[in-house]
Parts: structure tokens; C-alpha cells; sequence
């Protein structure tokens, strides 16, 4: 049978979860590896219990993948539409919860779940104009018309992308 | 929890997945709202995150109304915001260099140590596309810094003399060739490169050249002086890029007189001179093919007996064929 260890919420709400997964977060990891077995639940104080079910959904998912390369890994992050069908429609959330995503996984340091949380907030950029992603992200425009006109002929130099 | 309230490390990593994946900067515009230049115009916060990504990829398009001011403007603009145009891309107009601007050009590559520069020309059928040269064998400011180069369509070797004379350390080179369909002999325009010595070259070790319908008279310009660059380790090639099926059948390549099976045979032939001269440079190590249905495959086009792959390299992947290591 796996080992299973506890996880306590920011919300006081304890999840049992496979090791295995849990190990998925370099964070617990290496807090296990420090502290050898464990009865008492982990405290995650950043995390609340739904962000960390997501988490621990997201983990289980992908417990059997291999670490990727570095090679790997810097041709990936070139394709920042290049997202796994299942992880597409994962983060199909509500940005509150898509970012306590990012957070949670830069917390407990899931490399992979963070990749996959900033590619999905690249792509909802792509396609839009600067209007449009204002009102997506809720950006407050504190441009003066003036400077809108100068950064764009700034930009003109910049490779258009 | 909004966008804006992100940490700074985790918004810098969404926006690196904006940037391209081309390690060349390209002066296309890009297909819709561009996603970094959008978002550095939305607030004063995202423009400073953007900056050092958005400039790390400049271009620059050269035309005869291109002024010194000009250059010097854009030179001003980045000492003054102490980044450097690392990656260029340079789009020269026909007959850009009308008021003898070669010397402001190189000189500003040379003060932002260039390493990644990208010359893309509009090839302009009849035309010599020669250009206007300047007077450069004496010119300073070599391009030290230069690791990688591609050459768009460059037809003619002004440009390339004024740009990279004497000697030009790349270790990299992608030539894109361009399209060849419908243009007849008379009127084939001169690659560039071929205009320049070899030797230009010393550190060259790897270099991508492709073509669509690539004339085999042409390739073996090409090869004649790849067959001279002093380090060349690695050689990917491509004859037929943009075309995606060449599932002809063997009746129709050789025996039916279609155009498309004109083509093909003349592809084979170039294919043909691949894999003889290949075999000749000892220390070539690996050829890669990257199009899509290559005719050194027997199962590709059934293109017949004589064209196999080099003798001296064994096939390790689809494509790609390693030189044999010799034995004592």
C-alpha cells in the first residue's frame, strides 16, 4: 500500500494524500526528506483547501511523469501555446483560482504546474490589443496619450511580437 | 487576486513565454495584435516588465529615404537606456544603400556587439540584385561579437562585403534561399554568399541552407563553396521546404513530362550532387535533410536507383546521417 501523508490547509482543512504525489512539491520533499516519517499533518499556510485540491488533482495527474531535461525544458518554454490537452482544460478556471494556482505552485515549488499556469496566462494575452487586455486582466491604464504615442514609436524598432 | 498583484518574478515568466521561439529576429510584422509590444502599452507597470524582452530583438528596415539621423536616433535611444540590439534583424530595400549609409550601418552592429543578425532582401526577378556598394575593404569595426547569421534571400554580395569583410567569426549560418518555381536560367538571380570567399568563414561549423525547388545547377554553386569552409562540422539542407507532399508516384516523376515532375527530377538530381560531395568533405560529420519526403529514402518517391544517400554516413534518425568513424 502507499504511504500516504497529511497536509493541513491555510483554512485548517486536512488532506490525506499519497507521498508519492505529495512529492510532486519540491518543497515537501525535501521538508521530508529532512524530517523522515511523519504522523502530523505538514502545515501549508499559503495554500487554501480548494487552491490545494487543485494541486493535489494536478500532482496525482501527473505523478508518473519524468523530470524533464534541460534541454528539454528550454525548447518547451519556447512554446508557450504548447499546453497538454488535460492540463488545457484543468486550468479552465476562473482567473482568481488560475492565479492561486501560480502561487501555490511557486510556493511548493511544482516547477511543471507553474509552467503550465504562466503559459495559460500568455496565451489568454495572445491575439488581444492593449484595450482588450486591460479589460481581461482589469489593468488600469495610467498612460497619458502622450506617452501611448511615444511607446509606440519606440516600439517600431522592436521585432513586432 | 488580480494580474497586476502578481509577483514580479512570476509576471516576468509569463511574459518570457510572449517572445518567440526564432533565436532571429524577424522584420515581418506579426499575424494579429503583437502579444509583448500589447501589453507594454497597457499600463506603466507592464512596460517596464516588457522593455528588456521587447528590445532584446530589434529590426531595422533600410530603405533609400533611410536617414543617418535615423540610426543615430535609435543608437541614442538605447545608450540611453543602457540595453543593446544583441539579435537584429536588418529588411534592405532595393537600392537601401542609395546615399552610402554601409559604413553607419556596420559601425552602429559594431557598438551593439551584435551576436545574432538576420539580412532579409526582396528578391526582385531580372534585377542583378547587386545593390549600391561603398568602397569597404578599409573599413574598421569588425563584427566580433557575431555568432549567428541568416541571409534571406540576399541575391548579390554588396551587402554582404560591406557588412562582413574581412573575416566574420559566426559559427552559424542559415541561408533561405527562396522559391525557384517559374524562374527561368536567364533570369536567376546570384545567391550572395557565392560572391564572398569561403575563408571569410574560418569558425563556421554548422549551416542550414534551403530552398524551394532549389535548381540542381545551383546546388552544386553551393556545394562548390561549401566544399571550401575550413571548419564545417554539421550540414542541414533543404531542397523542396515549403512543399509538403511529394508522395509522387515513380510513373509520374519520371516518365509523365509535368512540370511538378520536371521539378522533382531536377531536386533529385540536386540530391544527387548532395550525397557525392558530402562523401568527399572528410571532416563533415553529420547531414541532415529536412524535407518532409527526402528522395534518398526508397519509400519516399521511388526516385530510382541513382540517388542514394552518401556512401561514407550511416542513416541514425529520419533525415539525418552520421559519417561513419573510420577505422585504424
Amino acid at each position: 500500500m502507499a504511504v500516504q501523508i497529511k497536509l493541513m490547509s491555510s483554512d485548517q482543512a486536512m488532506l490525506v494524500v499519497d507521498k508519492e504525489v505529495a512529492e510532486r512539491s519540491v518543497l515537501i520533499k525535501n521538508m521530508l526528506d529532512d524530517i523522515g516519517e511523519v504522523d502530523e499533518a505538514i502545515p501549508i499556510p499559503n495554500v487554501n483547501e480548494a487552491v490545494l485540491k487543485k494541486v493535489i488533482e494536478w500532482c496525482e495527474h501527473h505523478k508518473g511523469d519524468s523530470p524533464s531535461t534541460n534541454d528539454e525544458e528550454s525548447d518547451s518554454r519556447k512554446r508557450s501555446t504548447d499546453i497538454e490537452e488535460w492540463d488545457q482544460k484543468f486550468m479552465q478556471v476562473d482567473q482568481e483560482m488560475l492565479f492561486e494556482i501560480i502561487l501555490a505552485a511557486n510556493y511548493l515549488d511544482i516547477k511543471p504546474l507553474l509552467d503550465v499556469g504562466c503559459k495559460t496566462v500568455a496565451n489568454m494575452i495572445k491575439g488581444k490589443s492593449p484595450e482588450e487586455i486591460r479589460k481581461t486582466f482589469n489593468i488600469q491604464n495610467d498612460f497619458t496619450a502622450e506617452e501611448e504615442e511615444q511607446i509606440r514609436r519606440e516600439n517600431e524598432w522592436a521585432e513586432d511580437r | 487576486m488580480i494580474l497586476p498583484h502578481l509577483a514580479t518574478e512570476l509576471l516576468l515568466q509569463i511574459i518570457s513565454y510572449l517572445s518567440p521561439s526564432d533565436p532571429f529576429s524577424s522584420p515581418e510584422d506579426y499575424d494579429g495584435p503583437p502579444p509583448l509590444k500589447s501589453l507594454s502599452q497597457t499600463s506603466h507597470q507592464f512596460y517596464s516588465l516588457c522593455f528588456p524582452f521587447l528590445y532584446s530583438h530589434l529590426r531595422l528596415r533600410l530603405s533609400p529615404e533611410t536617414t543617418s539621423h535615423q540610426l543615430s536616433s535609435l543608437s541614442t535611444f538605447l545608450t540611453l537606456t543602457q540595453l543593446r540590439a544583441e539579435n537584429l534583424s536588418l529588411h534592405l530595400a532595393p537600392r537601401w544603400n542609395y546615399k552610402s549609409h554601409g559604413l553607419d550601418v556596420k559601425k552602429f552592429l559594431w557598438s551593439q556587439q551584435v551576436r545574432v543578425l538576420s539580412l532579409h532582401a526582396s528578391r526582385v526577378i531580372g534585377s542583378d540584385g547587386t545593390g549600391v556598394r561603398e568602397k569597404c575593404a578599409r573599413w574598421p569595426y569588425q563584427l566580433q561579437h557575431l555568432q549567428e547569421l541568416r541571409l534571406v534571400t540576399v541575391d548579390g554580395d554588396h551587402d554582404l562585403k560591406m557588412l562582413l569583410l574581412r573575416s566574420c567569426p559566426i559559427v552559424s549560418l542559415v541561408v533561405d534561399d527562396g522559391r525557384f518555381e517559374g524562374i527561368s536560367s536567364r533570369d536567376m538571380p546570384s545567391l550572395g554568399l557565392l560572391g564572398t570567399k569561403p575563408s571569410m568563414f574560418p569558425c563556421l561549423t554548422k549551416l542550414n541552407y534551403a530552398g524551394n525547388w532549389v535548381p540542381p545547377e545551383r546546388m552544386m554553386e553551393v556545394l562548390s563553396w561549401i566544399k571550401q569552409l575550413p571548419k564545417l562540422r554539421e550540414l542541414e539542407f533543404s531542397l523542396i521546404s515549403q512543399e509538403k507532399d511529394l508522395r509522387l508516384k515513380r510513373k509520374e516523376i519520371w516518365f509523365q513530362p509535368t512540370e511538378k515532375g520536371l521539378r522533382f527530377r531536377r531536386v533529385i538530381t540536386g540530391y544527387i550532387y548532395v550525397a557525392r560531395v558530402v562523401d568527399q568533405m572528410e571532416g563533415l560529420k553529420v547531414v541532415r535533410t529536412t524535407d518532409g519526403m527526402n528522395p534518398w529514402d526508397d519509400e519516399a518517391v521511388g526516385s530510382g536507383e541513382a540517388c542514394r544517400p552518401p556512401g561514407n554516413y550511416t542513416l541514425v534518425k529520419r533525415g539525418e546521417y552520421w559519417r561513419n568513424e573510420e577505422e585504424d
